[in-house]
Order: structure tokens, then C-alpha cells, then sequence
């Protein structure tokens, strides 16, 4: 079915042959194994960049299409293809894993096992965002849970097996749903013969737009909606599914918390847009309302929250709940202006985040605490790592200029005109995330110099770099933003039509 | 000259920003590697700067790059200025450096323009903040940080001059949230101290609060023109297609924008950074909390007028928070016993002056009244700020007085009196022009609640700008030893203080009233910008001389007043007059609304979220767990067949699951 050479899926494999060479080529030396595991992650980087800049076109759909039967007697097919949200989730993805294979740089505890999960985990995770084809969506968001357990549950802090077993379970509980859904999906549209591959998100789509759209809302579609909505809402994570998150990144490790936030929060994102927005086009019309409301909520609530905690690891994770909030608010605008800001917020905020997050392994590894109350003055003994940490807080809470500015903007644009009562309720949260994120940075850096700290270096340059990396890429897109924008309003461009806009 | 060129305006104190703020990192690097160096960073003096200066070699050529780029900015607006006043030169010059972002119709540039109101705002910020550039050499030499505050001062210089020649109002906002970032780390600027560091933060998020209502007034005007079909944050293209908006429209999108407006520009009720923002350095206080910044909502209304001038009922507001602010922050500048809180109040104070003049329609009259107090003020906590460095960084007047005495100290107080003569409004200063003219259009303008409000304030102004020149030069020493020891300002900032003391004294006469047979040129100037009479000599009032004369002897009255007060050998502190204590202590505590608005506001908030994340987000997870009690409950029953390795439980649970897909499938095939 492939018409011409399968370079997409020739870039989804190449992490996985670096999983499959960490341990050949370090069996002898473990230590080796980052060295194979960074060429991996940055081959994998340039590739990808390659396939955004030489392979992929601005004129929408889904393109780089490789369609072989898989199971062709239950009609389910791999399938892979990419379009602007994919593409652009595919070049962040290769980004974090390689500057996170950067900030691994220290780990000596098995490193060969770690390598090879994470490089399992950037299979996973790309896998999720190119599936074109049901089953192979749910396998590869099931590949990416298990490295992801074991990344937090082995190198993680000491109640790393709690939170470890929490995500689990959260993530478990949402994909038994995310089934259920998919096997009645798959159900419907096998009676029908005129879809070749029942399980083909393509075809699927169009039948069920289709399917909906000739009769009266049916209320089967509720729970079907539910199914799919919940599985995505804990891993995006909205309230009330959120609680795994503040654990999960207490304990993992500085890069897995990086990966955590910076983009397996954005599967959540993205499988709402795909199944959620893309299936149930008439429903979301119509309880656009109540997604708006639980978004401005999420942004509230995160901020305020985010506000009150004593560990630095813990403030950066409900600002994710805030920050992705901005996410459902644009999506459920249903315009333009709205869902453009949501992708730029999802893009946006995983750069953002990581670099929070790399800012707080910094702090960490050198004072080996997190805890606010005893942290304070180290922007005195280290300049460059308070540098870089304020230019992520002024980007995280949407300085314009930066990535995150535009994001907050498109999405309050399109939600104004959308619900302006809700969104001009939402916009507060640009006052609480000025305060908390401010507030963090004055207590960790600023004030009066702590003896204890007074022999602490500076972060090294191999610490300073991912972040350095990011934040030139935040303040590229923030200035430039044509430089990924054409990627996501190609997409957006296409999506409306699906919508009825 | 190219259009182009006009970049360079604000490119050039870029460059300085990029290039000190290299000099400053790669400096605390260095510094970093001798712990000694700033074990004495915290003396505990209230003046912060820290011990120890950086190499001179090094100083020089952050001096050079911090302080010529912005000279060079300052002469290429001039040029500008030179080239709008030719008789065939065109007023509006712009540049498109293409696309920033767009989608959903908003399509936004790039694009920069100088027209009247962009090269006044343009000339102000450049010169005087050239001037403020230069005495800081002198001011922060001995500062431990003096590259990197250079780099803040220049950034700050980059983002004001974007602030006034965005072309875009969404460009606007980037130099106004930029300008608020440079405000926040420079008040934070000695950061070792928790108190300045406070300052900063409290200053970036009150300034959110006016930023919220920037935002919700951008949105409400985009989303009224949607149905226009050309909705459009162009400012040029603005004043054409706003008038289909209805009058109720227009008042909430200019209320709104006005709340942006009363954030940047400290009007009640978001009056209460400013005070605290005076933990910065005082060169800082000067550029950016008295002659800049702080105008930028004077400067943003007169910018977006056109949608004030739809509405009834939004100019009018504007005049009544103008009004009380003036008069409310003029009290409380008449208690206080600290010299740069007593400028920070007369600064909120003027700050009013400007928008009754917006309100009075009479822009050219509010931003002329931003020129002369550009100088003027800039002038007085210049001045101020040479006491205080001469004193050893003391800024408690308690400790000040007699300093007339000291020699060294002349020039500083010759401009010192300028700078509270000026403010006080005593002709013919330019501080007597500008409010004088702002007077007369109230008056004008039928508006007698401003009026008598503003009278109030004339008089208010009179007592406390003489009642701080007295209580810092007058009488004795309050503290002989300091006086002795003070010294005198380094070249830098006498050049700055001798410039800065010409222009408060003779820029009035750029806009001497036509009621007291002046010319005003520069109502003449801005003309083309606000358009039809506005800025042109009013209709004369009949009573000006009237207005003029009432206003003239409130200022006489006030100084008076305070001269019989204040001129004894130990003038004191406190009350001034018997059973006036309470209403004393009532202006010397800010009239409690910082006391307020922790009870009202900050303490319920931050309540809010301590209940939220200990009892609510708690509760959550307790939830969360307890399903996973009744799992793992669960899961004990079926020991048997668990090998209790996760690994093995992760593994079987995705065979499980494809396993039940397979058999799902096929049931369903029947």
C-alpha cells in the first residue's frame, strides 16, 4: 500500500534501533550506553527535523502515509501518517528525549536498562502521535506507559514506587476505557462494508461524521464521549483526574519529569483533539460550555494550588494543570483563533516546562533539596542558573516575546469571542500565574545569601545547554513564530471543515 | 533619512541590553569563584548598593555601551524630529518588518511608526532617559552589579521605545509587559534583600491586575468589530473603523483598557506598587517611576482617544480617578517622612494632573504636562538621589536637614529647588505651565468636581514640595556627623542634574497658554494626531484670568504655608499643627489601603488556595488512594496466579487487553 519509500516509519524506527544497539554496543561498557543512546536520540532529532523540512507539506492532511495489513481478517492495518498537529508533536518529542538524554548524563544505576527504556518510551510516544490505525494508536500508548513506569519506579526519589504504581494505575484505568471505546467504534464501522480497514482512523472518521450527522443526536454518543474524554483528561491532566501528576514528578528523576510534562501530558492533548473533537464534532457544539468551564477551572484552580506548595518540583506540576487548561479553553472556543492558541499552548508549553523542570534538577542537584523553605540567595552562587530559570518563569507566565504569550493570547481571543464571561474569567489566571511563578523565583533565588549554600557552583555547561537550547526556542517561536506556525495553522486550516466551522 | 532608521531607535539600547547583559553574566561567573566577594553583599544599610565595584576596565566599557547607544538613540530621534518639522516633511513615518503571527483574521506586524505623539513620547524617552543613563555612572559605580544594571536600564529603554512606536496595539502590549519585566527586576535590583525583592514582585502583579483589564479591553474591542468584517489592532487603521461601535461598547472597551491605563500609571485603585517600587535604585525611580513608565497610560488613552470620544461616560471617569488620585496621593506625599516616598506620591499625584487633562479632552495639555514633568520630577529624585548618595545612601528625612550648609552640596541643592519649585507649580517654571494649562481646560471643560479637586491639589503640592526642601536643607543638621561627612556629586551626575535643571525651568515655554497670550506650539504639533479642535487654543474662557489667578495663589498659599511651618532651626517630622495627629497618621499610613486590601483581597485569596490545595486537592487523592485500597484488596484474592513483580503485571495487563480486543472482535463478527 506504501507508495514510495516509508521514511516516516524508517524515523519512528530509528529509537527503536538504538534501543535494540544500546545493549550490543555497551554490553561490555554500561557507561557507554549514553553515548549510543545520545547519538540515537539526536540522529532520530535531525531525522525527524529532515522529515518536517524536506518531507512534509504545508497544503494539509495527512501525508508520509505507510499502510501495510497487519491482522487484514479483522481489517486492522499499520498504519502511520502525519499531519501539522502530528508533525509538530513528533519535532517536540525528538527534542525533549534528546536534551533529556543530555540531563541523564549523571545516571550510573543500570544505565543500559535506562537508555533502552527511554528510547522505548520516545518509540511509544511517537507512535501515539503518528497511528493512523486504532489498534496500533492503543499499542503504542500502552508502549509508552511501561518504560514510563519503570523510568520512575527504578531511578525515582523514595516513594517512587507509590507514585510509580499511582500512574499506573491512573494511566491503566484510563486506556481500559479508552478500549472499550475503541472496540465499539470498531464495531459500528465493521458492519460497514464499504470501510476496508474497520480499524483505520481515516476511514473511521469520515464514516462516523457521517453517521452522526444523518440523524438526531443519539445518546449512545454520551458514553462513547466519556470513554474517550476521561482516558485523555488524566493524562492531559484535568481536575479531577490530576493528582497523579504532583507525584509522579516528585519523585521521577530531573529528565523524566522533563518527558512527563513536557510531553506525555501533550497525548492527552492531542487524543482529545483526534478522537474527542474529531469523532463527536455535533456534541462538542453543544457542551462547549461546560469543556470551556473546565478549563477556566483547571487554569484557577492549578494556579492557586500551585501557589501554596512547599516543593519547587510540585509548583511546576499544577502549573501544568493550569497551563493545560489554557488547552481545553482554546479547543472548546471551536474558532480558529481558539484552537490555534491550544496547539501553540501545547507546543509552547512543553518547552516551556522542561525547562522549568531542568531549572529545578539544577537546584536540586546542586543543594539536594526542592523545598522552598530551605532554599533562598542562590542567585549569588549561581548566576547563569537563575538567568535561565527567569527567563522560563517570564516565558511560563506568558511574557510577550516568548512561546507562551502567543498561546495565551490565541486562546483568549478565541474564547472571548466564543464565552467572554468564561474567558474573562480564565484571563485572571495571568494575574495568579504572574504571582506564583514570581514568588517561587524570589524565594529560591532571590534574598539574602544561605550559608549553607555559600560553596555551591554554578550549573556546568552541559547542565546549562538543554535549557539554553530551550529557551532560544521559546524566544524564536515567540518572535518568529512562522518558523512552526504555517505547521499548525496547515493543520487547523484542515481540522475546521471536520468541525462544521 | 530612511524610514528604517527608525529601528534604530530602539535597536541601539537593544544592543547595549544584549551586550551588558553578556558582560554581567560572564562577570558573576568570575565573581562566583571568590566566595569572599560577596560575603558583604547584605550591610543592612537601607541604601543597597553592594560593596565593591567591578574592574574599572570592565566598567568602562559597560559605561560606554550602557550609556552612548542610548545617546545614539537619542540623536537619530532627533533627526527624526528635525525631518517632521520640515515644511514638506511628512508627520508619519513606519516599517513593516512583516508578519509577527496571525490566525482566525487577526494578522499581526511587526510595524513601527513615529508620528507627532510617537516622536514626543520618542524624545522624552531617549534624552531624559540619556541624561539618567550618564548620572548613573556616577550613582552605581560602586556596585557590584553595575553591568547588569546597565542591561536592565537599557532593556528597559528598548521596551519603552517599542511601547510608544508600536504601530499594532498588540505590539503596544509587548513594550508594556516588557517595560513592566525591566520595572520588576529593577526595583528588585539589590534582590539579596527580601524587602526590595517583595517590592518587585508586588509592583509585576498589580501590574497584571491593569494588564487583565488591557487584555479584556483588547478582546472586547476585537470581538465588536468582527462584525465590521475588518476587525483590526492596527492604530492607524483603528480611528477609522471604531465609529461603529455603540456607545455602551466603547465605554466598556475604554474602561477596560483604562484599567491597563490606571495599573501602568498608578492611579487609585493600583496606586500601591509605586510607593514600594522606590526599593530600586534612585536613577531607576527617575527613568522609570517618574518620567517614563509610569506615563504610559497617559500615553496609551491619548493613543486609543478615539474610542474614548464614543463613549459619555469614560472620559468623565477618567477625569474623576484622576481627580482623587491627585489629591488623595498629594496628602498622603504631605506625612511622609521618607524623601523618594514623598516624590513617589507627587509622582502619582501629576500622574492624575495628566488624565484630567485626557479627560478635559485636552490631550496635547495632558501629554505636554508628561514633557514638563518628565524633567521636572525626573530632576527632583536626581536630586534627591544625590542627597542620598552623599549621605551614604540615607533616605530618612529624620536624619537629613540643614544640608544647605554643606558646601559641597550647593549645586544639588540649587537643583533640588528647581526640581520642588517646578513640581510646587510656581511660575514661570514649566511645572506652572503645563498644570496651569490642565487647569484652565477643566475650568474650560465644565467639569467643577476636577476642578475643585485639582485646585486641592495645587495647594496640597505647594505644601509638601516646600515642606521636603525644607526638611532636607533648612534649619540644623538632624544628624551633624552625616552632614559632615556628605560629599559631592561625581561629574556625571552634576552634568546630568545641570541639563535636567535648564529643561525644568524652560520647556514651559513650549506651550505657553494662549490665555496668558503664549504661543503653544506644541498643542500645534500633536494637533494632526488628536485631530479637529482638540489641542488647538480652546474657546477663550472668560474667566481665565480668574482660574489662572485662584490657581496661582492656592501654589503661593501653599508655600507659604509651608515655609511658616518648616523653616525653623529643627523643623519636625511629625504632625505639624496640635490635633492634627489622627488625620496626620491617617496620610502617613497610606490612607490603609495596603492594610486594606491584605484583609480584603491578598489573605482571602491566598486562603482560598491553601484550602484548595491541603483540604480539596488532599481530599482528591484520598479518593484516589482508596479505589487503589479496593484494588490492591482485590488483587489480593487473586494471589495465586500473581507473581507480585510489576513487570510481569504491566506486561500480562497489555496482552490482557489485546487479548480481549481479539476476542471482542470476534463475538462481535457474528
Amino acid at each position: 500500500m506504501t507508495n514510495s519509500f516509508p521514511w516516516l516509519s524508517l524515523v519512528l524506527a530509528l529509537p527503536l534501533l538504538g534501543a535494540v544497539l544500546v545493549p550490543v554496543l555497551a554490553a561490555r561498557e554500561p557507561r557507554g550506553a549514553r553515548v549510543v543512546a545520545l547519538f540515537s536520540t539526536g540522529i532520530t532529532l535531525f531525522a525527524t527535523i529532515l522529515l518536517a523540512l524536506l518531507g512534509f507539506h504545508l497544503n494539509g492532511g495527512f501525508q508520509l502515509q505507510d499502510q501495510v495489513p497487519w491482522i487484514p481478517s479483522l481489517g486492522i492495518s499499520y498504519h502511520v501518517g502525519v499531519d501539522g498537529l502530528s508533525m509538530s508533536m513528533l519535532l517536540l518529542n525528538a527534542l525533549l528525549v534528546f536534551l533529556a538524554t543530555i540531563a541523564s548524563w549523571k545516571v550510573s544505576e543500570r544505565p543500559v536498562l535506562y537508555y533502552v527504556l527511554l528510547l522505548l518510551l520516545e518509540t511509544g510516544v511517537a507512535g501515539v502521535f503518528a497511528a493512523r490505525d486504532l489498534v496500533l494508536f492503543f499499542c503504542a500508548w500502552e508502549l509508552e506507559l511501561i518504560p514510563m513506569y519503570f523510568l520512575i519506579a527504578i531511578w525515582g526519589g523514595a516513594r517512587r514506587e507509590y507514585a510509580a504504581m499511582k500512574f499506573l494505575l491512573y494511566t491503566l484505568g484510563g486506556s481500559a476505557l479508552m478500549l472499550v471505546a475503541f472496540i465499539a467504534i470498531y464495531l459500528q464501522a465493521r458492519q460497514n462494508p464499504d470501510i476496508p480497514f474497520a480499524s483505520d482512523m481515516s476511514s473511521i472518521f469520515a464514516f462516523y461524521r457521517n453517521y452522526w450527522h444523518s440523524g438526531p443526536m443519539s445518546w449512545a454518543e454520551i458514553p462513547l464521549f466519556l470513554m474517550l474524554f476521561v482516558p485523555f483528561a488524566i493524562k492531559l491532566p484535568s481536575f479531577p483526574f490530576h493528582t497523579w501528576l504532583p507525584d509522579a514528578h516528585v519523585e521521577a528523576s530531573t529528565p523524566i519529569s522533563v518527558l512527563l510534562a513536557g510531553i506525555l501530558l501533550k497525548m492527552g492533548a492531542y487524543g482529545m483533539i483526534r478522537f474527542n473533537w474529531g469523532l463527536f464534532p455535533d456534541l462538542i457544539h453543544q457542551i462547549a460550555p461546560w469543556l470551556i468551564a473546565l478549563g477556566v477551572f483547571n487554569i484557577l484552580y492549578g494556579a492557586m494550588v500551585a501557589s501554596k506548595q512547599q516543593d519547587m518540583k510540585k509548583v511546576i506540576a499544577y502549573s501544568s494543570v493550569s497551563h493545560m487548561g489554557f488547552v481545553i479553553v482554546g479547543l472548546a472556543a471551536l474558532n480558529t483563533a481558539g484552537i490555534n492558541g491550544a496547539i501553540w499552548q501545547m507546543v509552547s508549553h512543553g518547552l516551556i516546562t522542561a525547562m522549568l523542570f531542568l531549572g529545578v534538577g539544577i537546584v536540586y542537584d546542586h543543594t539536594h533539596t526542592r523545598d522552598i523553605g530551605k532554599l533562598g540567595g542562590l542567585a549569588a552562587r549561581m548566576p547563569i542558573a537563575a538567568f535561565l530559570f527567569v527567563v522560563a518563569a517570564l516565558a511560563s507566565l506568558g511574557l510577550p516575546g516568548m512561546s507562551g504569550f502567543l498561546a495565551e493570547f490565541l486562546t483568549f481571543v478565541g474564547a472571548f469571542t466564543a464565552f467572554p464571561i468564561a474567558a474573562a474569567i480564565g484571563a485572571i489566571g495571568i494575574v495568579l500565574t504572574a504571582f506564583y511563578m514570581l514568588w517561587l523565583v524570589q524565594r529560591v533565588y532571590f534574598q539574602g545569601p544561605r550559608p549553607e549554600y555559600a560553596e555551591i557552583g554554578d550549573c556546568t555547561p552541559r547542565e546549562a545547554f538543554p535549557m539554553f537550547v530551550l529557551a532560544i526556542l521559546v524566544l524564536a517561536i515567540g518572535v518568529y513564530p512562522a518558523l512552526l506556525g504555517n505547521t499548525v495553522s496547515a493543520f487547523v486550516h484542515g481540522f475546521m471543515p471536520g468541525l462544521g466551522l | 533619512m530612511s524610514q528604517s532608521w527608525l529601528l534604530a531607535i530602539f535597536l541601539l539600547p537593544l544592543l547595549g541590553a544584549v551586550l551588558n547583559g553578556a558582560i554581567a553574566l560572564s562577570v558573576a561567573m568570575a565573581r562566583r569563584r571568590v566566595p569572599a566577594a560577596t560575603a558583604g553583599a547584605a550591610d543592612g544599610s537601607t541604601h543597597g548598593p553592594t560593596l565593591g565595584g567591578p574592574h574599572p576596565a570592565i566598567r568602562s566599557v559597560v559605561s560606554l555601551i550602557g550609556v552612548l547607544l542610548p545617546f545614539a538613540s537619542a540623536a537619530i530621534g532627533w533627526a527624526f524630529f528635525a525631518q517632521m518639522l520640515q515644511p514638506a516633511g511628512s508627520r508619519l513615518m513606519t516599517v513593516d518588518l512583516g508578519p509577527w503571527f496571525s490566525a482566525g483574521g487577526l494578522d499581526v506586524h511587526w510595524s513601527f511608526m513615529l508620528d507627532p505623539l510617537s516622536i514626543v513620547m520618542v524624545l522624552v524617552v531617549t534624552t531624559v532617559g540619556s541624561f539618567i543613563h550618564l548620572y548613573s555612572i556616577g550613582y552605581m559605580a560602586e556596585d557590584a552589579g553595575y553591568a547588569r544594571y546597565f542591561a536592565y536600564l537599557n532593556l528597559f529603554l528598548a521596551a519603552m521605545l517599542v511601547l510608544v512606536m508600536a504601530r499594532d496595539l498588540v505590539l503596544m502590549f509587548v513594550g508594556w509587559e516588557g517595560v513592566g519585566v525591566c520595572s520588576y527586576l529593577l526595583i528588585g535590583f539589590w534582590f539579596e534583600d527580601s524587602v526590595k525583592a517583595t517590592a518587585g514582585l508586588k509592583a509585576f502583579v498589580v501590574n497584571r491586575v491593569g494588564d487583565f483589564g488591557f487584555l479584556l479591553g483588547m478582546f472586547l474591542l476585537w470581538w465588536s468589530l468582527v462584525p465590521t468584517g475588518g476587525p483590526t489592532f492596527d492604530l492607524l487603521k483603528l480611528p477609522g473603523v471604531v465609529s461603529v461601535l455603540s456607545g455602551p461598547t466603547a465605554t466598556a472597551i475604554a474602561l477596560l483598557l483604562f484599567v491597563g491605563a490606571v495599573g501602568k500609571s498608578a492611579q487609585i485603585p493600583l496606586h500601591v506598587w509605586l510607593p514600594d517600587a522606590m526599593a530600586g535604585p534612585t536613577p531607576v525611580s527617575a527613568l522609570i517611576h517618574a518620567a517614563t513608565m509610569v506615563t504610559a497610560g497617559v500615553y496609551m488613552v491619548s493613543r486609543m482617544h478615539v474610542i474614548y470620544e464614543l463613549s459619555h461616560y469614560a472620559l468623565p471617569v477618567v477625569g474623576l480617578i484622576g481627580g482623587v488620585t491627585a489629591l488623595m496621593a498629594a496628602t498622603v506625599a504631605c506625612a511622609q517622612t521618607n524623601i523618594k516616598r514623598v516624590i513617589a506620591w507627587s509622582t502619582i499625584s501629576q500622574l492624575g494632573y495628566m488624565f484630567m487633562a485626557l479627560a478635559a479632552n485636552s490631550y496635547g495639555y495632558g501629554i505636554f504636562h508628561l514633557v514638563t514633568h518628565a524633567f521636572f520630577k525626573g530632576l527632583f529624585f536626581l536630586s534627591a538621589g544625590a542627597v542620598i548618595h552623599a549621605l551614604h545612601g540615607e533616605e530618612e528625612l529624620s536624619r537629613m536637614g540643614g544640608l544647605w550648609k554643606v558646601p559641597q552640596l550647593k549645586g544639588t541643592a540649587i537643583a533640588f529647588a528647581i526640581a520642588a519649585l517646578a513640581n510646587a507649580g510656581l511660575v514661570p517654571l514649566s511645572g506652572f505651565v503645563s498644570k496651569d494649562a490642565i487647569i484652565l481646560a477643566v475650568a474650560n471643560h465644565q467639569m467643577p468636581v476636577v476642578l475643585a479637586l485639582a485646585w486641592l491639589t495645587a495647594f496640597l503640592t505647594a505644601f509638601y514640595s516646600v515642606r521636603l526642601l525644607l526638611l532636607v536643607f533648612a534649619g540644623d543638621a538632624r544628624d551633624p556627623h552625616l552632614a559632615e561627612t556628605a560629599h559631592k556629586p561625581g561629574w556625571s551626575m552634576s552634568i546630568a542634574l545641570g541639563f535636567l535643571s535648564i529643561g525644568a525651568v524652560v520647556v514651559g515655554g513650549l506651550n505657553w497658554p494662549a490665555e496668558l497670550g503664549g504661543q503653544e506650539w506644541f498643542s500645534a504639533f500633536l494637533a494632526p494626531v488628536f485631530g479637529g479642535p482638540v489641542g488647538a487654543p480652546p474657546v477663550p474662557e472668560p474667566h481665565a484670568g480668574a482660574v489662572v489667578g485662584i490657581t496661582t495663589g492656592l501654589v503661593l498659599l501653599g508655600i507659604l504655608v509651608a515655609w511658616l511651618r518648616y523653616r525653623e532651626p529643627a523643623p519636625t517630622l511629625g504632625a505639624p499643627w496640635r490635633g492634627t495627629r489622627a488625620v496626620w497618621t491617617f496620610f502617613w499610613r497610606k490612607w490603609y489601603v495596603d492594610e486594606l486590601y491584605g484583609a480584603v483581597v491578598v489573605r482571602p485569596v491566598l486562603a482560598l488556595a491553601q484550602g484548595f490545595s491541603t483540604a480539596f486537592d488532599s481530599f482528591l487523592d484520598a479518593v484516589a488512594d482508596a479505589f487503589a485500597e479496593i484494588y490492591d484488596r482485590g488483587a489480593r484474592v487473586v494471589r495465586l496466579i500473581e507473581t507480585g513483580r510489576v513487570r510481569s503485571y504491566g506486561f500480562v495487563m497489555v496482552l490482557g487487553t489485546l487479548a480481549l480486543l481479539v476476542v471482542a472482535v470476534v463475538t462481535g463478527r457474528r
